[in-house]
């Protein structure tokens, strides 16, 4: 699920979307406005298939996992970039 | 019969039964259809206490005939020749109003000499009574005259060209939520499947019908990987591929291949249909599952096989 498999396609996976997230992360947000970005991105790109709000966060998971986000003051921010 | 897919179905469970169904699963069957065709005329005769069926394992009123049933896995010919004259000679014995006797049996191929022989002598030591033998095929015979309406007591609910072409998601929700996933084992590393090729139908030894119930099931691939693409749960597709993966792999190794792994493996998936809705949404969850190669064998790149 972290990467794609033959039933999770790319967009679905959690590595894919965790790259979406972080390529809207331009400056300091919260985890909402984080996951209206990843819906507008989505959408413009015609991804179509379902991200329910649990994957999301399993997304920003696997982002602070590898170290390329953290928490300040309640937002979130991608590292080296604070 | 107007529905085509629903025509395939039934010849296609029709031949499948005669040849997978042995011993008392054979038995069953023939009672089935026989129940079908003659209704109440024909009685299903079960084994009581220590009498056992007293040598009948149905009795057709109108022709006072007693019907034996010999469907054995493994044939020991010996034993197949004493078993005849042991089972006239009692039904014979047992049954004094009998007009006719007949040997019902799984022999595709014909019978073997010493059988026919056994019967051919019965038949003349008893030339008051009509002793016959029917082969696989006259039960197929039976089957194919039969209503849709009886084929459905037996042989269940069948898939229909009409309700293929009026699924939606939600038909193959059910047809997943039939699968009880939860009671499946799954590895997420273990899903790295080879890709659908146009030879598969025939490598993997499928005959005319499975292979236009495949083929008619396709035809909503991409409405079933729709279903997926829009479940909240994104490691459901690999969930069911998986499930339905390790069973192909239990039937493989059992030796089981062919037409009768595609029903056994439609069984898996239609276990809890109740009409033929559900069961049109079965075909098309296993077709998706064929073409996506989580079951049966892609052939290998050399193999140049012709049609099963």
């Amino acid at each position: 699920m972290i990467t794609p498999t033959k039933g999770v396609r790319p967009e679905r996976s959690l590595l894919y979307i965790g790259g979406q997230i972080l390529s809207d992360l331009d400056r300091p947000t919260t985890v909402s406005g984080a996951w209206e970005a990843l819906a507008r991105r989505r959408r413009l790109h015609g991804q179509e298939a379902t991200v329910t709000f649990d994957w999301f966060v399993l997304a920003l998971d696997l982002l602070r996992a590898l170290g390329t986000i953290r928490l300040q003051d309640g937002l979130i921010v991608k590292v080296g970039k604070s | 019969m107007k529905d085509r897919l629903a025509y395939w179905w039934f010849r296609y469970g029709a031949e499948l039964a005669l040849h997978a169904k042995k011993a008392t699963a054979f038995q069953d069957h023939f009672n089935d259809v026989m129940e079908a065709v003659y209704g109440s005329d024909f009685v299903r005769v079960r084994p009581a206490g220590k009498d056992g069926d007293r040598k009948c394992d149905g009795y057709q009123q109108s022709t006072d005939t007693v019907f034996q049933v010999y469907a054995p896995s493994r044939i020991d010919l010996a034993k197949w020749v004493s078993k005849i004259k042991e089972d006239f000679a009692g039904a014979k014995d047992q049954w004094p109003s009998m007009k006719s006797w007949i040997f019902v049996h799984n022999q595709h191929d014909g019978l073997p000499p010493d059988t026919l022989q056994a019967l051919l002598k019965i038949k003349e030591d008893n030339p008051s009574l009509v002793i016959d033998q029917w082969p696989p095929s006259h039960l197929l015979g039976l089957t194919a005259d039969l209503s849709e309406e009886q084929l459905i007591r037996v042989f269940g609910h069948p898939p229909r060209e009409h309700e293929m072409r009026a699924l939606d998601r939600g038909d193959i929700a059910d047809a997943v939520a039939g699968l009880a996933l939860h009671s499946g084992s799954w590895t997420p590393g273990a899903v790295d499947l080879p890709v659908v090729d146009p030879g598969k139908l025939d490598y993997n030894e499928l005959s005319e019908y499975p292979r236009r119930m495949i083929t008619a099931g396709i035809a909503q691939a991409r409405m079933v990987e729709g279903y997926f693409d829009h479940n909240p749960d994104p490691t459901l597709r690999d969930r069911v591929g998986m499930l339905m993966r390790v069973e192909w792999l239990k039937l493989q190794k059992q030796g089981t291949a062919g037409d009768e792994a595609f029903g056994l493996l439609y069984d898996r998936v239609a276990a809890h249909t109740q009409g033929s809705r559900e069961a049109t949404a079965s075909l098309a969850l296993l077709a998706f599952l064929f073409e996506s190669c989580d079951i049966f064998e892609n052939p290998p790149a050399d193999w140049s096989g012709t049609a099963a």
